[in-house]
């Protein structure tokens, strides 16, 4: 064993971890006695393991502040007028030397604002999915693009398609969520806008065995969309026992002591309420990461599996959201027991798996609850929509 | 040394327990993760190579390292088997006792230096070291759950660890 195979096979870490086989260890305790440099490495690494075990807790639930684009939004639109603004100038003066030079420009008019009505460059669609005609398709080539962020009032158009964006917080304005009660049934006031909607992935490139895409299906394009509908996805509202529906707690303000090891189940309601604040603010990646971190403590819990199955969702990711919707519907608790099935169902709708959805939502009908109604009318349009496959 | 060790030359057996006691230490650390115990056994596996080298046990010289690492691990593992104190052998126990308060400031005085260049990471460096280093996840484990490709991650690793290394590693105990 020598200084370099220690480095490539990672075997200082697996040391400390207790992973390497008997004849490994005593080789690689043998070259720690004989390398003054190795072992060096080994003792930093060990204060460094100590380190971070003590500040795990603060570790795992510290912000990750991933790229945002509304961060950078006012620099990207001020970046894409002067490239326009720069471009057309370009044209133009060379169009006009070309003129004065009695050649034909080579390049056809090339005016600002967006190529096709779907570029809408400067006025992107939030992250989480919205179901948005495009903006800019009655605009005008010679005006400059609106600026201005779309609406958050979704418009159900048939050529709009569902996007999908993995990397953004899903920055949602509180407001848009409906914050009603503990218990998480669907908004039941049609007029009030109850949150980001959430339609099937775009192509199946997640998700394994399962064609996902409604053409390979051989679905009509009103199947499709009908399909669409069916999967789309509101986030249940969620409050804090005691807290005013709509109020947050502040980041950095602890309702619970830390727990000061691993397995302290106080450490797992923290990194919860944690990601159930990322949750309001509409920060469904941020919310599932603490969530993941909150498993680690309480693995069973009911509503961490259950709220890590909806960020999963809402993020687009209905493969992942299967299994702790899964563990969320064994413990039957209420109220997550009948919203597990009902939310798993809307899981395999996205998937295209319609007889599995068809057989949760009688699992919600069944474990009754706020949900009955939801679930019943869900049923039998997935029952009409199979019928209807079946049929081409 | 060793045959100097099997003459009775003193100065030889405290040039063995020199060459040797923080590797031993160190292993018995890693194992243990009790810095209390692991002194005791660094003490115990000490004692235990000298005697066996003076009685003759060591054939070859030359593989004196592997017979240090051959005793720590079964002294070590007898540890575990029945995790009682043994009675102590005759030193000093007053100095032993102020250098281990000694050795014992100088570790935490490490452990904090260490503590403090960690803490100037940035969050997503912090968890691939805690999701690798504590939770023993895989760094293709740490690459998925962080959303970062594999090398970016072994990248992000080794430059942490190097940097660590670079500015610690004159530090260590001699």
């Amino acid at each position: 064993m020598d200084c370099h195979k220690i480095e490539s096979d990672e075997l200082l870490d697996k040391y400390l971890l207790d992973r390497l086989e008997p004849g490994a260890q005593d080789a690689l305790e043998t070259h720690l006695i004989e390398c003054a440099a190795c072992a060096r490495e080994l003792e930093l690494r060990l204060l460094a393991q100590s380190a971070l075990a003590e500040k795990q807790v603060a570790i795992r639930t510290r912000t990750v502040q991933r790229f945002s684009f509304f961060r950078w939004r006012p620099l990207a639109v001020a970046a894409m007028l002067l490239m326009l603004i720069g471009g057309g100038y370009f044209y133009r003066f060379e169009l006009r030397s070309k003129l004065i030079g009695g050649q034909k420009p080579q390049v056809a008019t090339a005016t600002p604002g967006p190529t096709s009505p779907n570029e809408n460059v400067l006025s992107p669609a939030p992250p989480v999915t919205t179901l948005e005609a495009p903006t800019t398709a009655s605009a005008k080539p010679s005006q400059p693009p609106n600026p201005k962020p779309p609406t958050p009032a979704p418009q159900v158009t048939a050529a709009a398609k569902p996007e999908k964006n993995d990397k953004d917080q899903g920055q949602i304005e509180p407001g848009e969520i409906k914050m009603a009660t503990t218990e998480p049934p669907l908004n039941q006031n049609p007029a009030v806008e109850p949150g980001p909607l959430v339609g099937p992935p775009k192509s199946a490139g997640k998700n394994t065995g399962t064609k996902t895409d409604p053409a390979a299906l051989g679905l009509t394009s009103e199947q499709g969309v009908e399909l669409y509908k069916l999967g789309q996805t509101q986030a249940p509202p969620f409050v804090f026992p005691g807290q005013v529906p709509g109020a947050k707690i502040p980041y950095g303000v602890p309702t619970q002591t830390y727990g000061k090891s691993v397995g302290d189940a106080s450490a797992g309601r923290a990194l919860f309420e944690q990601g159930m604040n990322a949750y309001i603010a509409g920060q469904y990646v941020l919310a599932a990461d603490h969530l993941r971190d909150a498993l680690n403590y309480e693995p069973s819990a009911t509503d961490i599996n259950f709220y890590l199955g909806i960020c999963n969702l809402l993020q687009g990711h209905p493969e992942a959201a299967i299994g702790p919707f899964q563990k969320a519907a064994v413990s039957r608790k209420a109220p997550y027991g009948q919203s597990s099935h009902y939310y798993l169902a809307k899981a395999y709708i996205q998937l295209s798996k319609l007889p599995e959805a068809e057989a949760e939502l009688s699992s919600a009908i069944a474990a009754k609850g706020q949900l009955t109604t939801e679930a019943k009318a869900l049923l039998k349009k997935v029952q009409a929509l199979q019928a209807e496959i079946q049929k081409n | 040394m060793v045959a100097r060790i099997r003459s009775g030359d003193a100065a030889a057996e405290e040039e063995l327990a020199r060459l040797y006691n923080r590797q031993v230490l160190l292993i018995a650390a890693a194992r243990t993760r009790d810095r209390e115990a692991a002194r005791d056994l660094t003490q115990e596996i000490q004692i235990a190579v000298l005697q066996a080298v003076r009685a003759g046990k060591l054939r070859e010289a030359d593989k004196l390292s592997a017979f240090v690492q051959g005793t720590a691990k079964n002294v070590i593992n007898n540890y575990f088997r029945t995790r009682a104190r043994r009675a102590e052998c005759a030193l000093d126990s007053v100095s032993t006792a102020s250098k281990n308060s000694v050795e014992e400031q100088e570790f935490q005085e490490r452990r904090r230096l260490v503590q403090l260049e960690l803490e100037r990471f940035g969050p997503v460096d912090q968890k691939i070291l805690l999701y690798s280093m504590v939770d023993g996840h895989s760094l293709a484990e740490v690459a998925q759950r962080l959303e970062l490709s594999h090398e970016a991650v072994r990248a992000r690793k080794s430059r942490m660890i190097k940097k660590i290394m670079k500015k610690f590693g004159g530090l260590s105990q001699k």
